[in-house]
């Protein structure tokens, strides 16, 4: 049994050669308010999309959402992009969530990943995760880990995706 | 041969379907993580030998891929634990492809077959999940639907076994999970209510385990159900939620084998506008350990996951005492507030100044005797009795923490945290006639952001007690290159340990490279020792010294 | 459409309604139990062990259904059996004890663990408590592979054992066979950590009594070979002179002797017997 899977991850894995872009897995999670939002709505009429997964418990989460929240009104005159904030945090906090986030006054739109399905659908292991899309639903950077100073390299693409158009 | 065989047929069926282009918008993804320790002898924490608990390597790693086209997936995961790290379970030692599905996604419908995740409301009565740093699984191996029949209604169904480390599933061993969950979003399913200001969601629950009784002492019930209503109520800025759970009687070796019934309430209100956030939450458990072997005890094989309401820290001093949910009786509530104090004001400054306020605490229920011949807990009787608001004085945990978040200038910020604990020792964590632990923490981490890319972050961390192992002394200095670049040197110094020999200092160095999604971190330092009590087992988890190497990507 | 949902509706509430067994009491079951061998549990345990008393209750109440079916012996290791005066002041480890521990890895499990007939599933061998009855029952429904005949026998004025092992083997297995034996002393009283109040006092029962303890083994550690592949009918038999221990309690001694296959250290068949004075 074992053998015959390494052979079909290895069949799978001569696809992988042929390098092809990721787009956001349809997968239902909820918002702020418990209602059920599926992956497909995410949308920006065609301008970029920052998708980045964080936690109560996450200190450089909240520092690159802190760092994103400060230059928001910038970016989004520059280039339009819209920021999904997605929390991972499990049903001992998912109702801490909202009132952090207002606290905090964060501008963006936040979604609650209780069960990390989505975190696990985006092979997503360590948070913080931020995700550029661009305009098609593509997946077209990523990186992990927060440093100051990360989201100025973050936004360079996010130009470039708007640039583009 | 037969495989060389049968991998050249897949490959020919394969590239034939590409060829007809029925493969076009497929996509492989997937990810892989390794962390690994290599221990070492340290004469200074006694350990004389580089080998701890048996071995001299840990390493904990896994592999995941998946598959799409267009609405099918398909994936596996490969695990391996050769040995496990130290602090995790001996009987994850092992490997193979604990991890396999095929499942069919549309609009309408979603069937799964294989393993899967899922959680019915707050995950009272049905949670499964993953925490890889902690070693848990309990993945159902089955098969899942979920309907929605109509805008904002949405029935599930799960019907399976779940993962027990690398022990294969047999007829009357363990047990059989089966569930059904409803949820309406009144507001989407009534059209007449989508733009009310009150938005309701009701939802109701309905699991049961089946496991063959072989047991020669008692009588026990085969098929037990648990159910539980929830529901969610939003109106302009507050919200309200609540979820009630029950269970029949559920012998087990958790409950020492009593037969009553289990219940178990979580709520919570909050109130929220932009700039303040306050939330009060309640949550009250008897008798509500639900695992789908009744004799296995440990952090596995739970059906239900009842939530722990505190905060969880982030600091590690701050992080020493943790609380975990003792699911056979506990009553606690948690507050919080958030506000950030507005810009420009005396206390905000130029730029805002944030804080946070949250206190928590948990006592035990207060459990009566059924009748003067029957002690409380008495196995193979009904226990005892609980009212709905019996609470005892016993406090388990108490946390009271301010924090403040604020921006100097563009170049250093700093959060500040002081905490005040109170860790009931003995019940949490079996150190048997210990007094609780009371602790003040105090919590500094300054970052000084050198220029556009490079930073030097500064946490300092003290904790002020008078028992367990006294008071501690932490720093930490972490210099970044965004975002490629980290360095970090820390320590932790237990100077006021009540026995001298061992006021050891914990340091550790590392450093790691990130790019993109891939994340590589080599460290060097010590651990101190701890005792791990997880349900019902107490174990101890020896100092270790040694490297760690951690590695994480995905594709 | 409606049709559809209200049939699914139905199967999902027939699956969960069907579902719940509610027992009356009795809740204990009684009557006859079968068995058609011995089996031997042994309870890893700790004098400092909070969850150990509850895992103690557990192998008394197996041993009151099983009777002298079931051998019961309990090993002092690791951490939590380490002495600590002036509460704790007796060492009841043993070398064997230590050995079998790391072996088994029962301490990195966390205690209480049980073995029982040193059954493996995959390697491993350990046992939670509420484990321990449903593999004893499945153990002790198995037919004997070799019968065991056991004497003790105090001597020189009761600083010695004699024993005599003997047995055969009821059928033709491959592998190699050794015989275990080992020293138990019963009812040391002592202190006993403990966080269950249907047991005794929390957080410690004074004047606990320690059943069944494991002194010291007779025939080191692995114990000593009796065949290198056996026939139908092959049988054995081993004396030994031991010498106790000044501070053991001559009237609370036995010996419990057993029969196992080297490769994966499962046990065929064991004996208890209490040692008898001079």
């Amino acid at each position: 049994m074992k053998k015959y899977l390494i052979l079909l991850s290895l069949v799978v894995f001569v696809q992988l050669l042929q390098a092809q872009q990721s787009e956001i897995p349809t997968v239902t999670i909820k918002t702020l308010d418990g209602k059920n939002f599926i992956t497909t709505e995410i949308s920006n009429d065609g301008k970029p999309v920052i998708l980045s997964f964080w936690a109560l418990w996450c200190k450089p989460c909240q520092k690159e959402l802190d760092a994103f929240n400060e230059l928001y009104d910038e970016w989004q005159e520059e280039t339009g992009v819209k920021i999904y904030a997605v929390s991972i945090d499990d049903s001992r906090s998912t109702s801490r969530v909202m009132p952090f986030v207002n606290g905090k006054g964060w501008d963006f739109e936040v979604l609650i990943d209780a069960n990390s399905d989505l975190k696990r659908a985006m092979n997503v292991n360590m948070i913080p995760h931020t995700f550029l899309i661009d305009g098609n639903g593509k997946i077209v950077a990523q990186h992990t880990s927060y440093f100051e100073g990360a989201e100025l390299e973050l936004y360079e693409k996010v130009k470039k995706l708007a640039g583009k158009k | 041969m037969k495989h060389i065989i049968l991998f050249c047929v897949l490959l020919c069926t394969y590239t034939n379907l590409k060829a007809q282009g029925i493969t076009d918008g497929s996509r492989v993804n997937g990810s892989f993580q390794v962390d690994g320790q290599y221990y070492m002898p340290d004469d200074a924490l006694g350990i004389n030998d580089s080998v701890i608990g048996g071995r001299k390597l840990g390493l904990n790693g896994f592999g995941k891929i998946t598959y799409t086209l267009g609405n099918f997936t398909a994936g596996l995961r490969y695990e391996a634990y050769m040995t496990p790290i130290l602090g995790f379970d001996p009987a994850q030692e092992g490997n193979g492809f604990p991890f396999f599905f095929v499942s069919y996604n549309s609009e309408l419908i979603e069937v799964t077959a294989g393993s899967f995740y899922e959680q019915f409301g707050n995950g009272l009565v049905l949670r499964s999940y993953e925490e890889w740093t902690l070693g848990y699984d309990n993945a159902i191996s089955g098969i899942k639907v979920v309907y929605k029949p109509f805008r904002g209604v949405s029935i599930k169904g799960v019907y399976g076994n779940q993962r027990y480390y690398w022990e294969k599933y047999e007829r009357n061993k363990r047990g059989l999970v089966r569930g059904a969950d409803a949820e309406v979003d009144l507001n989407e399913a009534i059209g007449s209510l989508q733009s009310s200001d009150f938005r309701v969601i009701v939802g109701a629950s309905a699991v049961s385990k089946y496991q063959a009784d072989n047991d020669p002492i008692y009588n026990l019930p085969e098929n037990v159900g648990a159910f539980a209503g929830r529901l969610n109520l939003g109106w302009n800025r507050f919200n309200f939620m609540t979820e009630y759970a029950q269970k029949i009687n559920d012998p087990s070796v958790m409950n020492n084998y009593i037969y009553k019934n289990g219940h178990a309430v979580l709520s919570s209100l909050s109130y929220s506008q932009k700039g303040l956030g306050v939330v009060l939450q309640l949550k009250r458990v008897d008798n509500m350990s639900f695992k789908s072997d009744r004799g296995i005890s440990g952090n596995v094989l739970d059906i239900g996951f009842i939530p722990p309401i505190n905060r969880t820290h982030s600091y590690s001093l701050a992080a020493r005492y943790p609380y975990a949910t003792q699911p056979n009786g506990e009553m606690g509530m948690q507050f919080q507030v958030n506000y950030k104090i507005p810009k420009g004001s005396l206390l905000g400054g130029k730029y805002g100044t944030g804080l946070a306020v949250n206190f928590s605490q948990v006592n035990d229920i207060k459990r009566t005797a059924l009748n003067d011949t029957t002690p409380v807990g008495m196995p193979g009787t009904l226990g005892y009795s609980s009212g709905f608001f019996d609470v005892s004085d016993k406090i388990l945990f108490r946390d009271l923490n301010i924090e403040v978040d604020k921006k100097f200038n563009t170049s250093w910020k700093a959060v500040f945290q002081y905490m005040n604990q109170y860790f009931d020792i003995e019940t949490l964590q079996g150190k048997a006639g210990k007094k609780p632990v009371q602790a003040h923490i105090a919590v500094a981490d300054v970052t000084w952001r050198v220029n556009a890319v490079n930073s030097l972050r500064m946490e300092a961390q003290g904790m002020w007690t008078k028992e367990d192992k006294g008071d501690w002394a932490g720093l930490l200095l972490e210099y970044a290159i965004a975002p490629t670049w980290f360095f970090t040197l820390a320590d932790q110094y237990n100077y006021g340990n009540p026995d001298a020999d061992q006021r050891h200092h914990y340091y550790m160095a590392s450093f790691g490279y990130t790019k993109q999604a891939t994340r590589v971190a080599l460290t060097y330092g010590r651990q101190p020792e701890g005792v791990i009590c997880v349900g019902g087992v107490c174990r101890q988890v020896p100092a270790a010294s040694g490297l760690t190497l951690s590695l994480t990507t995905n594709f | 459409m409606n049709n559809r949902l209200s049939f699914l509706a139905i199967v999902l509430l027939g699956l969960t309604i069907t579902a719940c067994d509610k027992i009356e009491p009795p809740y204990k079951q009684g009557g006859e139990v079968l068995a058609e061998r011995k089996v031997l549990l042994e309870d890893y345990t700790g004098q400092r062990c909070v969850n150990c008393p509850t895992a103690a209750r557990i192998a008394h109440d197996l041993k009151d259904v099983y009777g002298e079916n079931l051998i019961v012996m309990g090993i002092h290791t690791g951490f939590f059996a380490v002495p600590f005066p002036p509460q704790f002041p007796l060492d009841m480890r043993t070398e064997a004890g230590e050995s079998w521990d790391a072996a088994f890895k029962i301490s990195t499990a966390g205690h209480p663990k049980g073995l029982v007939n040193r059954y493996n599933k995959e390697g491993i061998y350990y046992l939670g408590p509420g484990e321990w009855g449903t593999a004893i029952a499945d153990a002790i429904s198995k037919k004997a592979d070799a019968t065991l005949e056991l004497e003790a026998n105090f001597t020189a004025g009761n600083t010695k054992i004699f024993i005599s092992a003997n047995g055969s083997f009821l059928r033709s297995m491959e592998g190699e066979y050794f015989l275990q034996l080992c020293v138990l002393e019963d009812s040391i009283v002592g202190n006993q950590n403990n966080n269950d109040p249907t047991v005794g006092t929390t957080p410690v029962i004074e004047n606990y009594v320690h059943r069944h303890v494991l002194r010291a083994t007779v025939n080191g550690i692995n114990g000593e070979k009796i065949s290198d592949e056996t026939v139908s009918g092959d049988t054995f038999s081993k004396t030994y002179e031991f010498a106790i221990d000044a501070g053991w309690k001559t009237q609370h001694l036995s010996v419990v002797a057993w029969v196992y296959r080297g490769s994966d250290f499962e046990i065929l068949q064991v004996e208890e017997v209490h040692v008898q004075s001079e």
